[in-house]
């Protein structure tokens, strides 16, 4: 068993006045509290989430140490393979290795992964590979003798006019700190879909996520980010149109009850001319529970052509509930399509007056108002593995919600 | 005892006195119109019964088949069996017409006691229902009024109507907003809701919508209060001559 962290070792995390981190909740993070997770406890396939179950392809980390007796990766087809970090080479790989895209300097979680970097998932998929059934990533967090923390690292390269679907599913039990660093780079033509669920203990589970992501010409990432756990939650993306004709979609979905923070924050960057980027942002936030969207466009000078939309809109459910909606475009460049709005508001009462005339109480109407807030933005994630894994997730977590009363 | 009985109403929005003293009774399988000039209180009637908020009765009384109306909340009522047909239907994105109308449907047998209908026998009980109103299958499947034509949204009104099967229909200004092949279609559905049972206050500003819906009674508002009362002849008057004649009568 690791010894209790080291104190002096331990970066200090972003103050109450950092930019981007005014309204995360970090600040109430006492790292010294969590120990390194030494090696992954034991874990039961029963463990997985129901939608993971069912064999097909399947990478476990149990505490950030891959498990290769969960994961299900017979399956794979030429062209693709899937690793533990610890046990892929440096060699041989089709893009940059670990460490290229995160930058240390951009935020104390990435500089303490790196400082702890002990494990992770290495994805390889060549040249026009296409990668079906669609990659399931589950990250399982055990608490042992008191909190833990662990760092898995996620790479993820696509060859040229490669394609996947990826669903990573973080379920954790107990107080574990989860920081998840992860880089994604995109040939050419490349097209990924990558759905991220945290769903991970409400009641003390903390999970921080920074995601790098670069996409090459005419490639495409589609990701959705949902929090449906933690009661400390935050996932970064910052991600870079490096190449013309590039696009990215990034659906975010917030939902937090109790006392949670859930913090979606993305920086897009446009790097060069024709690429389109789209961001569409949701949060519901009830009891006591606070939800922070960002999202940062930079056009950069020259990216002429850019074509980039943002929106993000949050739900108060109650009084004490809080939202912070921060949209922001910072252009260099001349001839772009640009635009972005957010709003932070209650329930429409003309919508629940409608439902009520017709017999529908008011709970009732509330409830399904806020499922309707719901569906549209999972909607917008394109049909398939990542939206169904989306879609139960959030449905769970509004079931739940039914239950509890409203 | 009349199904809904209102005695000496008075209500105000924002404070301010809207209906001052309305007196209207409607028998079980009537129709009645109540007319009147724009700002003489007809929403302010419609949405009174509806149970909107901030439209506050502040004295006399409403009784719907004997109980107190306006003790109750605005889904009480509407499980009593009172339907508002908006003259301004709202969009609900994200819930399709389907799920409003077996919610509401479940809302109103839940009460009684009953058990949820059969998910499928209520998608063929709704498809017959849209049928006999020109409308297609493929309007319960969009979202609640989200890009419906003015038309779209009075026929989805008159699809809940229909399907939700109330003991009185509020029509709040159903005509506005309607070309007249539009009024038709629609007047024709809420014609087919006339069973000699089941009662309807047409709300309207124009003569025009009791040309398609002819009422047993035909009631004049003015100044927050029903000010004349008559057959199907007093909406011609109003037609032939407007609202002037009889707001000088006064």
């Amino acid at each position: 068993m690791a010894s209790r962290s080291d104190i002096s070792t331990l970066p200090s995390l972003p103050g109450r006045k950092a930019e981007y981190w005014q309204h995360s909740g970090v600040q109430r993070l006492d790292l010294a509290a969590f120990r390194p997770a030494a090696a992954g406890p034991s874990a039961s396939v029963d463990a997985l989430p129901a939608a993971h179950a069912a064999p097909a392809l399947r990478v476990v980390l149990v505490n950030g140490r891959f498990n290769a007796a969960l994961s299900a990766l017979d399956g794979l087809p030429d062209g693709v393979t899937v690793r533990g970090l610890a046990a892929a080479p440096g060699a041989g790989v089709v893009g940059p290795v670990p460490g290229t895209l995160a930058r240390a300097d951009a935020s104390a979680f990435v500089a303490l992964g790196d400082a702890n970097l002990d494990d992770g998932v290495v994805v390889d998929i060549a040249d026009g590979v296409r990668l079906v059934p669609a990659l399931s990533l589950v990250s399982l967090g055990r608490e042992i003798d008191g909190p833990v923390m662990f760092h898995p690292r996620l790479v993820v390269r696509l060859g040229r006019a490669a394609s996947a679907t990826l669903v990573e599913h973080h379920s954790g039990s107990g107080a574990c700190l989860a920081n998840e660093v992860g880089e994604i780079v995109l040939g050419e033509g490349a097209s990924l879909v990558h759905a991220r669920i945290q769903d991970d203990d409400a009641a003390t589970g903390r999970n921080i996520s920074t995601l790098w992501v670069e996409a090459a010409a005419r490639a495409r990432y589609d990701g959705v980010a949902l929090h449906v756990g933690a009661v400390l939650a935050r996932h970064e993306l910052h991600l870079r149109l490096a190449g013309k004709g590039g696009e990215a979609r990034f659906v975010g979905i917030a939902l937090a009850d109790g006392t949670r923070i859930a913090d979606l924050t993305a920086f897009l960057t446009h790097a060069v001319p024709d690429c389109r980027s789209r961001q569409l942002f949701r949060a519901v936030a009830d009891d006591e529970a606070r939800t922070v969207l960002q999202g940062k466009v930079r056009v950069e000078a020259g990216a002429d052509g850019t074509d980039a939309h943002q929106l993000l809109r949050a739900l108060l459910l109650s009084p004490r509930a809080e939202a912070d909606a921060r949209p922001e475009l910072e252009i260099y460049a001349d001839d772009v399509a640009c635009s972005h709005g957010a709003a932070v508001g209650d329930l429409d009462p003309d919508q629940i007056f409608y439902l009520a005339a017709r017999g529908i109480p008011e709970a009732e109407a509330r409830r399904l108002l806020v499922a309707a807030f719901v569906e549209q933005a999972i909607d917008a994630v394109p049909e398939g593995a990542a939206r169904d894994a989306v879609a139960a997730a959030a449905h769970d977590w509004l079931a739940r919600k039914a239950e509890g009363g409203a | 005892m009349a199904l809904l009985e209102i005695s000496d109403l008075h209500a105000t929005v924002d404070g301010k006195p809207i209906l001052v003293g309305l007196d209207l009774s409607i028998g079980a399988g009537e129709v009645h119109a109540v007319m009147g000039p724009n700002g003489s209180g007809k929403s302010t009637l419609a949405y009174t019964l509806a149970g909107r908020d901030g439209y506050e009765p502040t004295a006399g009384k409403a009784t719907f088949d004997g109980r107190d109306l306006l003790a109750m909340a605005a889904d009480e009522r509407a499980r009593a069996g009172i339907f508002l047909a908006f003259q301004y239907p709202v969009e609900i994105p994200g819930v399709t017409g389907m799920n409003l109308l077996k919610t509401a449907v479940n809302a109103v047998r839940a009460s009684r006691g009953e058990a949820e209908l059969d998910a499928m026998e209520f998608l063929r009980f709704v498809r017959a229902k849209a049928a006999t109103l020109g409308i297609g299958d493929d309007m319960p499947k969009r979202a609640v009024n989200v890009g419906f034509s003015g038309g779209e949204k009075k026929r989805f009104e008159v699809l809940q109507l229909a399907t939700l099967e109330p003991r009185l229909a509020i029509l709040d200004e159903t005509d506005s907003g309607l070309d007249v092949d539009a009024l038709r279609v629609v007047a024709d559905g809420i014609n087919a809701l006339r069973d000699g049972k089941r009662s309807m206050l047409v709300i309207t500003h124009y003569q025009r919508l009791l040309d398609y819906i002819v009422p047993d009674h035909v009631h004049i508002l003015a100044g927050g209060r029903i000010i004349r009362s008559g057959g199907p002849d007093l909406a011609r008057e109003v037609e032939a001559s407007g609202y002037g004649p009889l707001l000088a009568a006064e």
